[in-house]
C-alpha cells in the first residue's frame, strides 16, 4: 500500500530541548493512524511537523511524496489541538470560508450534510461565539473535513467531548476511511485509539518505542500475561518455573511471565500437578502497553530507544 | 458523509459562471458571489466582517456625527461670509480633523489588531495550510483596510467639494492633502501589520500595541498641525522641483512599503521557504532608485550649488536604513532548508553575484555593508566628479587641494561617511557576535535581532558617557571615550572639522575596528558559503508538473470549422 505520509530520521530541536529526535514514521494510505505519547513528548509537533507549520532540523517528511511542498496543502485537512475560530462569523459562513481555502467553492451542500449529521442545523446561522465547547469542536472538525481532503490530522479531536459526541466523531472518522482518506490522530484515549485504529505509533521523549498494528503490538507484547484459574495457590504459582510474578484477581490468578518462557509449556507443567479451568493469554490492551512503557516507574521505552 | 460523495480535487470544484436566470437582486448577487470567489478569500471575509463590527459601526456613525455636527456649526458660525468671504480652509480643517482619527489611528490598528487575532486565536495555523500565501493574507487585510479607508472618504468627500465652494483653498489641494492622508494610512496600516506579525506571545504583543498605538497618536496629531500648515499655504504647483520632491518622497514611499510588505509576509512564511532573497531584491532596487535621484539631482538640478551637504545627508541616511536592514537580517537562520538550497546558484558567476542574496545572517551582515559602502562611494565619486566638472581642477578627483573652502567641506563629508560606515560595521559585527550568543539558548526572532541591536548601540553611546562623567565629573567635551558613540562623533566631526585632534583616531581607529570586526565574521560567512544547489528529487518535480497541469489545464481545443465536431 502506497504511504501517504513518510518520515525518515526527522529532527527538531527548540534550543537544548530535542522534541522530535531521529523518528521514523510511515502512513499507510487510507488508514487510519492513532499517535499516543504521554504530554510533552512530541506529538503535536510532529504533526506540525507534517503540516509545515514547524521546520524540521533534520530528517525528511513526504507527504504524498513530496518533501516540504506547497501542494499537499489544499489535500490536507486540520483540527488544531487549541481549537482556531472565527467567533463573530457564523457557522455556515464560516465553514464555506475555510472550504474555499482549500479550493473548494461548492462545499455547501458538504456542509449541510455534515452540520445535518452533527445535529447543528438549526446553529448554521448562529455566531461561532453563541456555541457551546462541544458544539465549537464539531464545527471545526467539519471545517477539517469540508473541503474533502485525502489526508486528515486531529490533534487530540475528543478531548472536552462528551461520551455521545466522542461516538459520533468516532463514526464520522471511520466513514472518511472507507472513503479512503488517511487519518491520522493524536489521544490519550487509549479506548478509543484500539478501538479505531489500523495502526499505532507511540512517541516517547521525542522517540518512537512503538510502532504497527494492533496484532503486532499484541504479539509483541501480548504472550507475557497469563490469566489462569487453577487449584494451585498463589504462593505456588509464583513459585513456577519462568513465572516473573503473580498477581491474584479475583478467582484468576493474572502470570507475568518471563521474556524466554513458553505460555505453552508453562500449560503443561500446570497441567502435570493441578487441574486447570481457564487458561489464557492475555492480549494487553493498549493502556497497559502505553503504561508500562511510559509509566513513572517504567524504564522499559528508554531502554527501547537506547536501542534505536 | 454518504460514502458514493467521491473525493474530488479542490481544483476540480470551482464554480461556474454566476446564473443568471432568477430575479433581478438574486442576479446581482450571484454576480456579487461569483466575483467574491474570485477574489482573496480573505480579503471578502475581513471586510465583511470589518463592516459589519461594532468598531466600524460605532466609528463611522461618530464620523458622520462630527461632520454634520461640524457643517452646521461652521455655517452658523460663517453667516453672512459664507456668500462673501473666503472660509473653505478653515472648514476643511475641520472635516480634515475628523477624518484624520479614523484614517491614521483607527484603521491602521483594526489591521493590526485583525492580524494578532489571528495568531491569538490560532486561527492563523488553519489559514497557513491552505493555497492561501502569507503574502496574500497580508494583502487581503491591507485590501481590507483600504476599502475602510475609502468608506471613510466616501462619507467626507462630499463635505470636502463643499469647502471648494466657499472659497479659500484650491481644489488641487483638497485633492492633494487627501492624496498624502491616504498614503500615510495605508503605510500606517501597512506598519501595523507588520508589527502583528513580529511576535505570537501576548506579553509582547501587548506591549507593541501599547507602543503602536502611542505612534498612531503621534502621527495623528503631527498631520494635523501639518495641516494647518498645508491647507493655509499657497502651493507652489507650477513649479517642477514640487513635482520632482513628490515624485522622490513617492520614490521612498513605495520601495518602504514593498520592504515592509514583504517583510510582514516573510514573518509568517514557513521557516522552510526562502523568506529573504525577495527582500533584499528590494533593497536593493530601492537603493538603485536613490541612487538614480542623487545622481539626477547632482547633475540636473542643483550645478553649481554645494554638494557636499548633500553626501552627509545621503551618507547618514543609507547608514541608518542598512544599519537597521542588517540588524534584522541577522536574526535569519544559518541553516538553508533542503528547498532554498535546491534554487541556489550554482555557475561560479551566479555564486559569486547571487550568493548575497541568500537567506542566512552572514550573507545578510555581507550585503548590507556592501550595499552601504557601494552606495555612499557613488555618492562621493559623484561629488568629486561633479566638483571637477564645476571647477576645471582635476586635482578635485583625488582632493589634493584641501585647503580652500570647498574641498574642505568634501573631504569632512567623506570623513564622515567613512566614520558612520565605520560605526555601522562595528555594531553590526558586534550585534551578530550577540545574536550567536543568544542562538545558544533559543532561535532569535528579527525582532529580537533588532532590539539587540538597538540595545548595543544605546549601551554603546551610554556606556562611554557614564564613564567620561565618572572619571571626570566636569568634563563635558568630546574625548576618545566618545568614539563608539555614533552620535557625538559624527556631531563632533560635522561642527569641528578643522583642527580637531580627536578626527585622525577617529579616522583610523574606527575604520580598523570596522574592518577587524568584518573579518572575525568571515568563518561563519564561509559555512553559509559552503552550501551548494542539491539537485532536485525526481518524484517532486513530476508532482510539481502534475500540479501545474491541474492549475494550468489545456485551453479546449477551439472550434475552427463546422466540421470540427465530428
Amino acid at each position: 500500500m502506497p504511504a501517504t505520509v513518510e518520515l525518515h530520521q526527522v529532527t527538531k530541536t527548540y534550543g537544548p530541548h530535542v522534541a522530535v529526535d531521529a523518528l521514523d514514521w510511515t502512513i499507510p494510505e487510507g488508514s487510519i493512524c492513532g499517535f499516543i505519547g504521554p504530554n510533552g513528548s512530541g506529538k503535536t509537533t510532529t504533526l506540525r511537523l507534517i503540516l509545515r507549520i514547524l521546520y524540521a532540523d533534520r530528517g525528511q517528511i513526504r507527504v504524498f511524496g513530496q518533501d516540504q511542498g506547497t501542494t499537499a496543502d489544499d489535500r490536507v485537512g486540520y483540527l488544531p489541538e487549541e481549537r482556531g475560530l472565527y467567533k463573530k462569523m457564523k457557522v455556515r459562513d464560516l465553514l464555506r470560508f475555510f472550504a474555499r481555502l482549500k479550493g473548494r467553492h461548492d462545499a455547501s451542500a458538504d456542509i449541510a450534510k455534515w452540520l445535518e449529521r452533527f445535529g447543528l442545523s438549526e446553529w448554521a446561522d448562529k455566531k461561532v461565539e453563541a456555541l457551546s465547547k462541544g458544539m465549537s469542536q464539531k464545527v471545526q472538525f467539519i471545517a477539517a473535513v469540508a473541503a474533502r481532503p485525502r489526508l486528515l490530522i486531529l490533534d487530540e479531536p475528543f478531548s472536552g467531548l462528551d461520551p455521545v459526541n466522542t461516538r459520533v466523531i468516532e463514526d464520522a472518522v471511520l466513514d472518511l476511511r472507507k472513503e479512503g482518506i488517511t487519518v491520522i490522530f493524536s489521544t490519550h484515549d487509549m479506548e478509543t485509539a484500539e478501538d479505531l485504529c489500523d495502526t499505532i505509533c507511540m512517541i516517547y521523549r521525542g522517540r518512537k518505542v512503538l510502532d504497527g498494528n494492533m496484532e503486532e503490538i499484541g504479539q509483541k507484547y501480548g504472550q507475557k500475561i497469563v490469566r489462569l484459574q487453577t487449584e494451585a495457590s498463589p504462593e505456588a504459582c509464583q513459585t513456577l518455573p519462568g513465572v516473573a510474578s503473580c498477581r491474584s484477581q479475583g478467582v484468576y490468578q493474572e502470570l507475568q511471565l518471563a521474556d524466554q518462557t513458553d505460555p505453552q509449556a508453562l500449560l503443561k507443567m500446570i497441567l502435570e500437578n493441578h487441574a486447570v479451568r481457564h487458561f489464557e493469554i492475555v492480549r494487553p490492551r493498549l493502556r497497559d502497553i502505553f503504561l508500562r512503557l511510559a509509566g513513572p516507574e517504567s524504564h522499559e521505552a528508554e531502554e527501547i530507544t537506547h536501542h534505536v | 458523509m454518504n460514502a458514493d460523495a467521491a473525493i474530488s480535487t479542490p481544483l476540480d470544484g470551482e464554480k461556474d459562471a454566476p446564473d443568471t436566470s432568477a430575479g433581478f437582486w438574486s442576479r446581482v448577487d450571484a454576480v456579487l458571489d461569483w466575483c467574491g470567489d474570485r477574489l482573496n478569500p480573505l480579503l471578502v471575509k475581513e471586510t465583511r466582517q470589518a463592516l459589519k463590527s461594532k468598531q466600524f459601526i460605532v466609528t463611522f456613525s461618530l464620523v458622520l456625527g462630527c461632520v454634520w455636527f461640524w457643517s452646521m456649526f461652521g455655517i452658523a458660525m460663517m453667516g453672512t461670509d459664507a456668500f462673501y468671504g473666503a472660509s473653505g480652509a478653515d472648514m476643511f480643517f475641520g472635516y480634515i480633523c475628523v477624518l484624520a482619527f479614523p484614517l491614521t489611528v483607527v484603521v491602521p490598528f483594526s489591521a493590526f489588531r485583525s492580524l494578532a487575532a489571528e495568531r491569538e486565536d490560532r486561527t492563523y495555523e488553519l489559514l497557513a495550510i491552505t493555497t492561501l500565501t502569507s503574502r496574500k493574507v497580508i494583502a487581503g487585510k491591507l485590501g481590507s483596510a483600504i476599502v475602510q479607508m475609502l468608506v471613510y472618504f466616501s462619507a467626507i468627500v462630499p463635505c470636502l467639494a463643499f469647502t471648494y465652494l466657499l472659497r479659500g483653498i484650491d481644489i488641487l489641494v483638497i485633492a492633494m492633502i487627501l492624496f498624502y492622508y491616504f498614503f500615510t494610512s495605508l503605510a500606517l496600516a501597512m506598519i501595523a501589520l507588520f508589527v502583528a506579525t513580529l511576535t505570537e506571545q501576548r506579553h509582547w504583543q501587548i506591549a507593541l500595541s501599547v507602543l503602536l498605538v502611542a505612534g498612531l497618536m503621534f502621527v495623528f496629531f503631527g498631520s494635523l498641525g501639518l495641516t494647518t500648515q498645508l491647507a493655509y499655504e499657497v502651493w507652489p504647483f507650477s513649479e517642477w522641483e514640487f513635482w520632482a520632491a513628490n515624485a522622490g518622497m513617492l520614490t521612498a514611499y513605495v520601495g518602504y512599503f514593498a520592504l515592509i510588505f514583504l517583510a510582514a509576509a516573510a514573518q509568517l512564511t514557513f521557516a522552510a521557504e526562502n523568506r529573504s532573497t525577495a527582500l533584499r531584491c528590494v533593497m536593493l532596487l530601492h537603493q538603485m532608485a536613490w541612487a538614480g535621484w542623487m545622481f539626477w539631482v547632482a547633475f540636473a538640478v542643483a550645478p553649481g550649488g554645494r554638494y557636499s551637504p548633500g553626501l552627509i545627508v545621503f551618507s547618514l541616511g543609507l547608514s541608518a536604513h542598512w544599519f537597521l536592514m542588517g540588524a534584522m537580517m541577522a536574526g535569519e537562520s544559518p541553516h538553508l532548508s533542503p528547498r532554498v538550497q535546491r534554487n541556489l546558484p550554482q555557475t561560479f558567476l551566479g555564486r559569486m553575484f547571487f550568493t548575497w542574496f541568500h537567506p542566512g545572517p552572514g550573507t545578510g551582515f555581507g550585503f548590507a555593508l556592501t550595499s552601504l559602502a557601494t552606495g555612499i562611494g557613488l555618492g562621493a565619486l559623484l561629488l568629486i566628479a561633479r566638483s571637477a566638472n564645476e571647477t576645471g581642477n582635476l586635482s578635485a578627483l583625488l582632493f589634493l587641494d584641501t585647503a580652500t573652502g570647498s574641498q574642505i567641506d568634501h573631504v569632512m563629508a567623506l570623513a564622515g561617511s567613512i566614520v558612520a560606515v565605520s560605526h555601522v560595521g562595528i555594531y553590526l559585527g558586534l550585534g551578530r557576535f550577540l545574536v550567536r550568543f543568544v542562538r545558544k539558548f533559543t532561535e532569535p526572532s528579527i525582532l529580537i535581532s533588532l532590539l539587540l541591536h538597538v540595545v548595543l548601540v544605546a549601551v554603546g553611546t551610554a556606556a562611554p558617557l557614564t564613564i567620561q562623567w565618572t572619571l571626570y565629573p566636569n568634563d563635558y567635551g568630546y574625548s576618545a571615550w566618545q568614539l563608539f558613540n555614533p552620535f557625538w562623533t559624527l556631531g563632533e566631526l560635522f561642527s569641528r572639522w578643522q583642527g580637531n585632534a580627536h578626527v585622525p583616531l577617529m579616522l583610523t581607529v574606527l575604520p580598523l575596528l570596522a574592518v577587524g570586526l568584518t573579518l572575525a565574521q568571515l568563518p561563519g560567512l564561509f559555512k553559509e558559503l559552503h552550501y551548494v544547489r542539491i539537485p532536485k528529487p525526481l518524484r517532486v518535480s513530476e508532482e510539481d508538473e502534475e500540479l501545474h497541469k491541474r492549475r494550468h489545464p489545456p485551453p479546449p481545443p477551439t472550434k475552427k470549422n463546422p466540421w470540427d465536431d465530428e
